[in-house]
This record gives C-alpha cells, sequence and structure tokens, in this order.
C-alpha cells in the first residue's frame, strides 16, 4: 500500500493521466505481490527494495528482495497467476533476473504514454475464429499479444490459470527483436479449435526459433515452454518461398 | 463492515446488505489489496453459508489487484458448486478496476454486469429457472 501511493505520486508529479497512473499502482503492487507471496518463508521475512528511476519518456522501476528466487509457475491460490500478466499488459517491458537462493529483482519499464490497443490488429473485438497479424517488435508488442491471446483463450473457456499461462508464453515470444523476424515484423497466427490454441509464430531468421526457446529459461526454476502442451520448430516459407522457421505451441484447457 | 486507513485513501471498506429480493450485496469500497483479500474472503464465506444469492459490487472500489479478483473468482466458484447464484457489479468501465478486468478478460469470464439491478434481474431470473 505504501509502496503503491509512492508510485502514484510519483505518476501524478510526472504529469501522467489518471489511468497511466492507475496502471502503475497495479503494475508496481502486482510486483510487489510477488515479493510477499514467493520470495520468502512465513516465518523468515525478509527487505524488499523499491527505486524508480524518472526518464525522458518512460519511468523505470526495480522491485528486489533477498528471498529464494522467482518461481515461475503460474498457479497460485492467492492471486490465481493474474500478476504477471498484469504486468506485461499494462508495462512496456517487465524482466526478472537472479538465480534461486539469491533473491529476485523485477525490472519494469513504464511509458508514460498508455498502450494504445487501436493499433497492431486491435483489441479482443476485433479477434476472429483464426487469427494472423504483424506487430512490429517494440512497445505494442506485449499489450497486444497479452490481450489477443488472453482473449482467445477466454472465449475459449480456459480455466484462469491456464489462460495465465497461455499469456505468459505469448509474452515470452514477444521479447524477441526485430533481427529475429523477417522483414522485422513479429508474426504471429493464432488458431482456436476445440479447446485448444495453435499458435505459430514467423517466419523467423534461421536460428532464432532456438534462441526464442532459449529465452523462455527462467534461471534456476526450469522452462515457460513446460507450459505448453507442445512446443517445436518447424520449418517453412515465406510468402516470397524463402525458407525460413516457425516456432509452433499448442496450449488446451 | 471491515475496513482500514492510510491518509486520505479509502482502503479496504467492505459493507453487506439485502436486497428487497432476498439477495446479498456485498460491497466494496475503497483500495484493496493482498492486505484486505483475506477480510473479504471471510465475508464470502459468510454469505455463502447463508445460502442466498450474492451480487459482488465492484462500482465504489478504487483500486483491486489480482488476490481480491482471486477471491471474488473463488467466491464465485465456491458458489456454482453450492447452486448459488454470483454476480459482480462495476459500473464504471474507464477506471483502474474496469482496466484490470479487461486486461485479465474476467469482464467476460465472471460476467461483471454495468448497474447492479441488470445483476439483480440476472440472479432473480436464474433462482425461478434453475438449470
Amino acid at each position: 500500500m505504501v509502496v503503491r501511493q509512492a508510485l502514484a505520486g510519483l505518476g501524478e508529479a510526472l504529469e501522467l493521466s489518471s489511468a497511466r497512473v492507475a496502471d502503475l499502482k497495479t503494475v508496481v503492487t502486482e510486483a510487489c505481490n510477488n515479493v510477499v507471496l514467493h520470495a520468502y518463508d512465513e516465518d523468515d521475512q525478509g527487505p524488499m527494495e523499491v527505486m524508480a528511476f524518472p526518464g525522458e519518456d518512460e519511468l523505470e522501476v526495480k522491485i528486489a528482495d533477498h528471498g529464494r528466487g522467482f518461481q515461475p509457475r503460474a498457479s497460485d491460490e492467492a492471486t490465481l497467476g493474474l500478476g504477471l500478466p498484469l504486468i506485461a499488459a499494462l508495462s512496456d517491458s517487465f524482466e526478472i533476473s537472479g538465480a534461486a537462493g539469491h533473491g529476485s529483482t523485477t525490472t519494469i519499464r513504464f511509458g508514460y504514454a498508455p498502450p494504445d490497443f487501436s493499433n497492431n490488429g486491435g483489441g479482443p473485438e476485433s479477434v476472429g475464429e483464426d487469427l494472423a497479424m504483424a506487430i512490429t517488435p517494440g512497445a505494442m508488442v506485449r499489450p497486444v499479444l497479452a490481450r489477443v491471446i488472453g482473449a482467445l483463450a477466454a472465449r475459449a473457456e480456459f480455466s484462469v490459470d491456464r489462460l495465465a499461462d497461455t499469456v505468459l508464453l505469448g509474452d515470452a515470444v514477444s521479447t524477441s527483436g526485430e533481427g529475429e523476424f523477417f522483414d522485422g515484423q513479429l508474426g504471429i497466427s493464432i488458431n482456436e479449435d476445440d479447446g485448444t490454441l495453435d499458435v505459430r509464430v514467423g517466419p523467423l531468421v534461421q536460428g532464432a526459433g532456438e534462441r526464442l526457446l532459449s529465452e523462455m529459461d527462467v534461471p534456476g526454476a526450469g522452462s515457460l515452454r513446460s507450459l505448453a502442451k507442445k512446443m517445436e520448430i518447424v520449418q517453412g516459407t515465406t510468402p516470397e518461398g524463402d525458407s525460413a522457421e516457425f516456432l509452433a505451441f499448442e496450449v488446451d484447457r | 463492515m471491515e475496513r482500514g486507513s492510510f491518509g486520505h485513501v479509502r482502503t479496504g471498506e467492505l459493507a453487506t446488505a439485502r436486497t428487497d429480493e432476498g439477495l446479498s450485496v456485498l460491497t466494496i469500497t475503497g483500495e484493496h489489496d493482498l492486505s484486505t483479500a483475506p477480510a473479504l474472503r471471510r465475508q464470502l464465506e459468510d454469505l455463502l453459508g447463508d445460502g442466498d444469492g450474492i451480487i459482488v459490487d465492484l462500482s465504489s472500489a478504487t483500486f483491486i489487484d489480482s488476490s481480491i479478483l482471486g477471491a471474488i473468482l473463488d467466491g464465485k466458484r465456491r458458489a456454482a458448486d453450492a447452486g448459488i447464484g454470483f454476480a459482480v457489479v462495476h459500473a464504471n468501465s474507464a477506471d483502474g478496476v474496469g482496466r484490470v478486468l479487461d486486461v485479465t478478460g474476467l469482464r467476460a469470464e465472471l460476467p461483471v454486469h454495468a448497474d447492479k439491478q441488470d445483476a439483480v434481474s440476472a440472479l432473480s431470473v436464474n433462482s425461478r429457472n434453475p438449470s
């Protein structure tokens, strides 16, 4: 509560809109919740450090602990695993660093301008049965992809836990740089079929699939790949006929 | 009523009331997070024990986090298991609470009604036509 109000005050001082201040409060609260719920044992409380660095266009917030390290599994009785998807959707980017037993640091970059869901394929309302879109890698990818995948998963009647898992996977995909994609566009197609989402990311340049997979590893805690029913790199071609690879994965409810 | 305080910020207020239709209304006011989620869970547990339809009104809430969403979803699941009607109301879709409901996809999943009378009508119809 104290941290949330402090950051809200900072947001107001930076003349952020009320909606953006609300987003900032949510993002910071969820990051702090992760520390409160996961960093320390109940009988072994420890410190939480919160730092904020206002920049020209964005605010960088770091939330650090000295606990047992980040636990990536989305299922969580208290928050239902919604915390990280909320951070992903409302911030421009975030990353969690650290190792088991050595604490963790969540670094959030929070743009002063709110995410604009009217571009890059639109929000959930515009999503069809099958969705294909191309997004220029950058700040817009995370919120758009998180909302689109989240909306599709919700429509497929995924449980909240599986919805959170799916959004986490989409967020992991969205971390890729434009150099990994042909034409510098993050291409993604999603097919919803009887409770299963088939997601295909690409066309990717050769070798990018393996890099994407390795980026899903969380130090000391396994890989986000385990959240998918199946995940593999498949060979294919670009619309122009060039050889390319695709990252394909399935998530079911 | 359970409540807390933090300067000018309204925190942790929960209030219950009854409608003329015999439904329980749990009104959530101010800011709610991990610190107030246990109180919310207790209130929902008590209302579930009463066995009447439950309306959770978020219209006066100024902040909720994922722990509050978790408590509400848990309440909904328990109500469904017990055959008790359960509805959520949030009048202002443009505020911070509305944004959290939208981003998580829970506005559709719960579902969320735009005003209390809609929720009352929905629960009254369901009680007359149990599935």
